[in-house]
């Protein structure tokens, strides 16, 4: 659903209940923000006539108009009434401060749930409850009961942490940084990041969007909305909850799982959010997002006046995906002609320790201005005789006239203070770290390729999903949870390629199938018991057609007296492979995201190395292109040491068919496909196994 | 009065469950049931005094006075190994009934009592009732087994037939029909049912679980829901999510109080009816919350979590308390797999 939330975000009136004159009261504090609010501003309290200045009415119902925005600041028992008669009264947008909902316990989440029916009831946008409040700079509105606002700027903050939004707005401050809109989301209970993520989208003023956030409540609506705002605004997240310790601390506060970290990181990546780790790296990129432009490639020129800040960045460069750019021969000329002869005029251009003002700024004029540069990052140490103001000035003319991204490095206490003053008025982020500096320039980079990147959908393949969906029922029915090859016939049906073969109940109907298929062949056991199939000595390869009666009586007898608790349904012939290169393709539902794919190297690399790359299904062709990109040993697949590539296309396609098997049967917990072999002229799964959810009794 | 013995051919074959099944079954075609375990096993302590909680039930559920059903009880320390001096008197008094048929319920299994002199074969012969074997059917080794149960009993005692019990409808019962049930024919041993295996006579209800820990309820959702399998909440997150995932069947998970992330996975899976927090520590408001909002039982449970999950792992097995749909089932399943004229044809 897509809400209207303009009044909410950009109200012309607003009503705080629960305002009161008292001091050190939250309703107070809250009324006090509001109050420099410039339009019509209203209290209600039934004790008051006029509270700071503001006309006080005795209730809603007595508002002389239906304002845009009501903030509630009342005690939580209360807050449903007060609900109701805004809806009655008209009111469109509410914010419940109020504490004493779902947080607290059992009562509490039973008046949340009084509270999310009248919102449905009168289609009421509510922020919380249990938050700090909004912040608009735009209309020059401060909902909060915090003690300082925000400067306008053209960030978008979100925060699931209502604690974490007053020390923001207080460091903000002090770093001179601005917003355009600042939303604690308390409890989520109406308006989640969703809804906001649409309407920071929608608002000229937000230039980039960046969330706190401890969990997603829709995954597939978050990530559908995200993939299309990140092709006009970036987005940056901090996820908390990644580590084990830190996902348990998420779950103690909001009751939930906090999902699988893969699935975040993999959703992330596919929507084109920018994750950050850190909340320094959280504003880092935020505010390098807010106010360079974004560069056209990856390629940084590093100039610098130190030898050791130079070395520094150029690994940095390296670590966050930025490739040294080579220097063009023109510029190369010229700046050996500019620089002293000491200096090291190849990227990482060092002027070196004496070079004069006028040397460090041809150096950054003519790296930022060489064709083969994209984004730069200008460094210094403190200097006997160049001053850091100097220099600063000197890259904010050539980043202003030059117009690429750049980020400045001094590596300086207090004497780089005046510098970066300089340097915030012109929008360049300044750190004390090279590495700092070149990890925030690298984000535009990413950023600018997110936007650029196809858009595609998932493909839709024409499958007979009616077969698969028997299959599934049938098992559910009969309350089986593991499948493995007997549930091959839900492969076929989306035409995912495995090998050819069939189950045989005894061992005759084995030897019938192996003459059938007529060539050596596989004999697997089928039972839910022993899903290892080959640790459990449950699988005889290269067996003559005209043997497999005999093996697979043998196989039958043998494991049924190994494990004569376990349910033997018989063998699975299949027909017998040349060896190939093998790759994995998992299936996991994760909670938040729904099917999260995992692909990988087969064999020893999955289980050694660990070499898999994850994925959210459905996926488009790109991403499913991405997908066997990211694993490092991808090379043994397109062709190494003189081996033919693998059928790629083949590959993509079995990946985006098990995506739309995934996507369709939400029934399907886990798959996996392993092995899947592949050829140049083909590939082909040659295993089978899926957990399935059971039917509810 | 027609008798027979029903005995099991290894502990925990199912015996309780065909008589109860049998009694309703005859009580049905109009005849008059009595009920008696000559030897019990004194399993619990009632009112100061051992007690067979088994053969409790069975006489509780068919509406028989209490202190005749039982005549004798056994234990197992050593001073019980010899019986009372009167027990062949006692059990003669108890079974001085007026019934059409009795159900004579034999020891925990068929070779019990041969030191004693209490046994299966012993009493069956003395009280000329013929025997009807139980056991769970488990392939090869079961039909062996059944074998051997004839065997003890000996040429003296008559034998009834054999009752295949929990037969996976899915995987074993073309192999009984095949196989099992016409091997044993030709051994001499009628086949005179066949009992598919029923997850819910193995189910335990929560409520159950929760009185045998004397956990407290914090949030409660259905008590009466029943559960198939525990599942100790103490690998890592995804670890636990994977075994929730593959474990079948309705399940209450064990977990530490601490282990929110464990409790709140539990929590969102459908299959999990409740969660039990060992070690008496309250759970986080939140979790209770969610609890409550999917419906579950939220306990919490004093001991720690390996005393929690063994005393509840204990549950599973044991003979079901009488209760009116458990006990339509067990009728259902014997009336459904037990050939009841046969029965009555070889009693003659």
């Amino acid at each position: 659903m897509h809400r209207n939330l303009d009044g909410l975000l950009f109200p012309r009136s607003v009503a705080v209940v629960g305002a009161t004159p008292g001091a050190g009261k939250i309703g107070n504090a809250v009324m006090a923000n509001v109050a420099s609010f410039p339009g019509p501003v209203f209290a209600v309290n039934p004790k008051y006539r006029e509270i700071l200045n503001r006309p006080c009415v005795p209730s809603v119902r007595d508002l002389p108009e239906p304002v845009d925005l009501a903030v509630i600041v009342i005690p939580a028992e209360g807050v449903a009434e007060i609900l109701q008669e805004c809806g009655e009264k008209g009111i469109k947008n509410a914010v419940v401060i109020s504490a004493g909902f779902k947080e607290v316990g059992l009562e509490g989440a039973q008046r949340e749930k009084e509270l999310v029916r009248i919102a449905h009831e009168y289609g009421l946008n509510v922020v919380g409850p249990n938050v700090l409040g909004l912040i608009s700079t735009r209309v020059g509105l401060n909902a909060t009961f915090a003690p300082r606002g925000a400067l306008p700027g053209h960030i978008a903050f979100m925060s699931q942490s209502g604690a974490f939004c007053t020390s923001v707005l207080d460091w903000a401050w002090k770093e001179k940084l601005g917003f355009s809109h600042f939303v604690s989301l308390g409890n989520k209970a109406v308006l989640n990041e969703c809804d906001f993520l649409l309407a920071f989208a929608a608002d000229p003023e937000t230039r980039v969007i960046v969330g706190y956030l401890e969990g997603i409540q829709e995954g597939p609506r978050f990530m559908a909305i995200a993939r299309e705002v990140t092709r006009e605004k970036p987005i940056v997240m901090l996820k908390a909850g990644r580590a084990e310790a830190g996902a348990r601390a998420v779950s103690s506060h909001t009751g939930t799982m906090a999902g699988s970290d893969r699935a975040y990181e993999a959703a992330f990546r596919q929507c084109g959010i920018l994750r950050a780790r850190t909340v320094e790296e959280l504003f880092d990129f935020a505010y390098i997002l807010s106010r360079q432009p974004l560069p056209k490639g990856r390629r940084i020129g590093i100039v610098t006046n130190a030898g050791g800040p130079g070395v520094m960045a150029a690994d940095a460069a390296e670590w966050e995906g930025l490739t040294v750019a080579p220097l063009s021969p023109q510029t190369v000329h010229e700046l050996a002609e500019k620089v002293p002869k000491e200096a090291a005029i190849y990227n990482p251009v060092d002027v070196v320790g004496h070079a004069t003002l006028e040397q460090y700024q041809a150096a950054v004029d003519l790296v930022l201005s060489d064709p083969n540069v994209d984004l730069g990052v200008a460094l210094s140490a403190p200097h006997p005789i160049l001053h850091f103001p100097d220099l600063a000035r000197v890259v904010a003319q050539a980043q202003k006239r030059l117009g690429k991204p750049v980020s400045v490095s001094f590596m300086a206490g207090d004497l780089g203070e005046e510098a970066e003053r300089i340097l915030r008025d012109a929008g360049i982020p300044s750190f004390f770290d090279p590495a700092r500096a070149v990890r925030a320039l690298a984000q535009l980079a990413h950023y600018a390729e997110v936007r650029t990147r196809p858009h595609q959908d998932p493909p839709k393949f024409v499958v007979e999903g009616e077969g698969a969906r028997k299959i599934l029922a049938e098992a559910r029915r009969r309350g089986k949870v593991r499948l493995g090859l007997e549930a091959a016939g839900i492969l076929s049906a989306y035409g995912i390629p495995f090998a050819k073969g069939g189950l045989a109940k005894t061992a005759a109907e084995a030897g019938q199938l192996a003459q059938e298929i007529g060539k050596p062949v596989a004999l697997k056991i089928v039972s839910p018991d022993l899903t290892h199939k080959t640790e459990v000595g449950g699988v005889r390869l290269n067996v003559p057609a005209a043997e497999a009666d005999r093996v697979a009586w043998e196989l039958l007898t043998t494991l049924k007296n190994r494990f004569p608790e376990a349910a033997i349904e018989g063998v699975y012939v299949q027909e017998m492979l040349p060896p190939g290169r093998e790759v994995i393709l998992g299936m996991v539902r994760d909670p938040t995201f729904g099917p999260l794919l995992m692909f990988g190297l087969g064999g020893i690399y999955v289980e050694a190395l660990g070499d898999v790359a994850f994925a959210v299904a459905p996926l488009s062709r790109a991403e499913a292109e991405e997908l066997v990109d990211l694993i490092r040993g991808k090379k043994l697949l397109f062709g190494a040491r003189g081996q033919p590539p693998v059928h790629l296309a083949g590959l993509l396609d079995l990946i985006l068919r098990v995506g739309q098997l995934s996507h369709e049967n939400p029934e399907i917990l886990e798959l996996d496909l392993n092995p899947i072999l592949c050829y140049p002229e083909r590939v082909v799964a040659v295993d089978l196994r899926l957990t399935v959810a059971e039917e509810e009794p | 009065m027609r008798k027979i013995y029903v005995a099991g051919v290894e502990e925990k074959a199912g015996k309780t469950a065909v008589i109860l099944g049998l009694a309703r079954v005859l009580a049905d075609r109009g005849f008059r049931v009595a009920y008696r375990k000559p030897v019990g096993l004194a399993r619990a302590y009632r009112a100061g005094r051992p007690a067979d909680p088994d053969g409790e039930i069975l006489g509780e559920v068919l509406g028989l006075p209490e202190e005749e059903l039982i005549p004798v009880l056994s234990g197992e320390a050593p001073r019980a190994w010899r019986p009372p001096m009167d027990a062949w008197e006692r059990i003669g008094r108890a079974l001085e009934v007026s019934a059409d048929f009795l159900l004579l319920e034999g020891r925990e299994w068929v070779g019990r009592g041969l030191l004693s002199g209490l046994s299966d074969p012993a009493l069956a012969g003395k009280l000329s009732a013929p025997v009807l074997l139980v056991a769970k059917y488990r392939g090869e080794p079961t039909v062996d087994a059944v074998l051997a149960a004839a065997r003890i009993l000996g040429s003296e005692v008559p034998l009834l037939g054999a009752i295949l019990n929990e037969v996976s409808p899915e995987v074993e019962l073309s192999e009984v029909q095949t196989y099992a049930a016409p091997f044993l024919e030709e051994k001499g041993v009628p086949v005179l049912g066949v009992i598919p295996f029923e997850r819910r006579l193995q189910a335990v209800r929560i409520q159950e679980v929760l009185e045998a820990l004397g956990a407290e309820v914090v949030v409660e959702g259905d008590l009466r829901a029943e559960v198939d399998r525990i599942l100790v909440g103490a690998m890592g997150a995804e670890a636990a999510l994977q075994h929730l995932r593959r474990i079948p069947g309705q399940l209450v998970v064990i977990a530490a109080g601490d282990r929110t992330d464990i409790q709140a996975a539990a929590l969102t899976f459908p299959r999990v009816r409740a969660v039990i927090l060992s070690g008496g520590i309250r759970p986080e408001r939140a979790i209770a919350v969610e609890a409550a909002e999917h419906g579950k039982t939220l306990a919490i449970a004093p001991q720690d979590t390996f005393t929690v999950a063994e005393t509840a792992d204990r549950l599973f097995g044991q003979t079901f308390p009488p209760d009116p749909d458990r006990l339509a089932l067990v009728a259902h399943l014997v009336e459904e797999g037990v050939d009841l004229d046969r029965v009555l044809e070889l009693l003659g």
